[in-house]
């Protein structure tokens, strides 16, 4: 379970000037649930999950994954991250690249191997699992990333923009992989601009806006597309773009 | 998880073209040796000892700008740094782990620059044994040791720097300005003080011995002229050095942990 408790936080940007990235910002993600996190650009989204991933600190608030705080590094043990834009050591190959994330969660060898045969598989990277990631197109890239985030089998997955650069087919494995993580019963908290894949995989969504939580309810409960809801949401914030 | 993070630093720095373009200037380097000293008369052990000695350091120098400081750099502007943080690794275990990785490439590297000069020093002693004087290729061994620790200390400098630089052409300039400054203050700090004292003003030697004790003194590492002359290394005085060495890279490395600590990994 996930719990961001009035959480904060403003950049200091070039001659003084503050940005807050996220205000006040209380959430629950609970455990098992697959939560969509969606904004216009600049909204706060990665700044939230860096937040929670402790890669940055809040101002004020805490944070909390599976009753432990943010900041202790053992509750990030069994979370999977994938980042907006991720790069990968690309004089790696996909399989070193793997052996690597495996090891940095203490998997044996032995289940390195199997989980990096399945993972490789499933995102169709076999064949290309001996050859250095240099030499991979975008899409591949982001494929390996995902599969690096889930080596470990982790019970949180943290998708950032997960079919960024994706073709139809990436974006056709990738959705197949999250929909085969709910099944699963893991915790998914995923951002991302592709509204139709968050209406069709998550139990709850929740927008965010100028660093706020506008909006956040279960997508059974919609009444009307998401999209819809996403730019009435934004155009009530008042945000200049929307209108 | 630590041996990982070690492996992949040590990788990433093999891989990396600029290690073999540095290993090519070094062999040639090494060649240009045995051909210069074809062309002295006399002193010739000692030459060659100062050229193939100053190549490793060179070299080294230009693996810990060209290489550590990139790698570092890379893994902070690319977000590679994010696998691992994002898992239950502490910070300070991903920094020593990185250290290691790039220590231990360095200690790779200076193994081949070692050999490279032995080989170079054996073909000169036999081509001119009659003018190769008293070189000692133990000491030429010990100084390549030397050399490898005062890299560790730059590269824990390099780390430190990279927390606070805002890129990494500003951890390059800085690194480089402290190797600099490091290898001569102790030299000037010598002039100034057999000087008269009406010869400085004393906002000079007030410098001076300011940055005598700010700046690491890297000339503590130089054994080029006790391993030229075959002179006695006394075990107190290596033995302090590389003490001096190791804990002063402890010690920067401990500052940059915790600058790493609280950075803002955006």
């Amino acid at each position: 379970m996930i719990i961001f408790e009035d959480v904060c936080k403003t950049f200091q940007l070039e001659r003084g000037k503050k940005v807050s990235a996220v205000q006040c910002l209380s959430l629950v993600v609970a455990s098992g649930e697959v939560f969509g996190c969606i904004g216009p650009n600049g909204a706060g989204k990665s700044t939230t999950i860096k937040l929670l991933l402790d890669l940055i600190r809040p101002d004020s608030g805490t944070i909390t994954i599976n009753s432990l705080p943010s900041r202790d590094n053992a509750s990030r043990a069994r979370v999977g991250y994938l980042p907006e834009n991720p790069c990968q050591y690309d004089f790696l190959t996909a399989h070193e690249y793997l052996a690597y994330s495996g090891n940095l969660s203490g998997l044996s060898s032995s289940i390195i191997a199997e989980r990096s045969s399945l993972l490789l598989e499933k995102l169709k990277l076999s064949q290309a699992a001996n050859r250095r990631i240099s030499g991979y197109s975008k899409g591949m890239q982001q494929r390996t990333a995902i599969a690096a985030a889930l080596i470990h089998n982790p019970d949180l997955v943290v998708l950032d923009e997960p079919m960024s650069g994706l073709d139809p087919l990436g974006r056709k494995l990738i959705f197949d992989l999250i929909a085969e993580l709910k099944e699963q019963g893991k915790t998914v908290f995923i951002s991302s601009h592709v509204l139709t894949d968050i209406e069709r995989l998550c139990d709850r969504v929740g927008i965010i806006v100028q660093g706020r939580l506008c909006h956040e309810g279960q997508v059974s409960d919609l009444t009307m597309p998401l999209e819809e809801l996403f730019l009435q949401v934004v155009a009530d914030t008042g945000l200049d773009e929307v209108k | 998880m630590l041996q990982a993070i070690i492996k992949v630093t040590f990788l990433e720095g093999l891989r990396n073209k600029a290690v073999y373009g540095i290993s090519l200037m070094a062999g040639l380097m090494m060649i240009f040796t045995v051909v210069l000293s074809g062309m002295i008369m006399r002193d010739v052990g000692k030459v060659a000892t100062d050229f193939a000695l100053s190549t490793a350091t060179f070299a080294a120098l230009l693996v810990v700008l060209f290489v550590g400081i990139i790698i570092l750099a890379r893994d902070l502007e690319r977000k590679t740094i994010y696998l691992a943080l994002s898992r239950s690794v502490p910070r300070s275990n991903y920094l020593v782990a990185r250290f290691l990785g790039l220590g231990l490439l360095q200690g790779f590297v200076m193994l081949l620059l070692l050999v490279a000069s032995l080989i170079t020093l054996v073909l000169v002693k036999n081509m001119y044994a009659r003018y190769f004087g008293a070189v000692s290729l133990g000491l030429v061994a010990v100084a390549h040791l030397f050399v490898f620790v005062q890299m560790l200390l730059l590269t824990a400098l390099s780390i430190l720097f990279s927390m606070v630089a805002s890129s990494p052409f500003v951890t390059f300039i800085l690194t480089i300005l402290t190797w600099l400054i490091g290898s001569s203050t102790q030299e000037v700090k010598l002039l100034i003080e057999s000087a008269g004292s009406d010869k400085f003003f004393p906002v000079v030697k007030i410098l001076v011995t300011l940055a005598y004790y700010l700046f690491p003194n890297f000339a503590l590492f130089d054994l080029k002229a006790t391993a030229a002359h075959g002179l006695t290394l006394h075990a107190g005085k290596a033995g302090f050095a590389l003490l001096y060495g190791l804990g002063y890279s402890v010690a920067v490395l401990s500052l940059a942990l915790v600058l790493f600590k609280r950075k803002e990994l955006t």
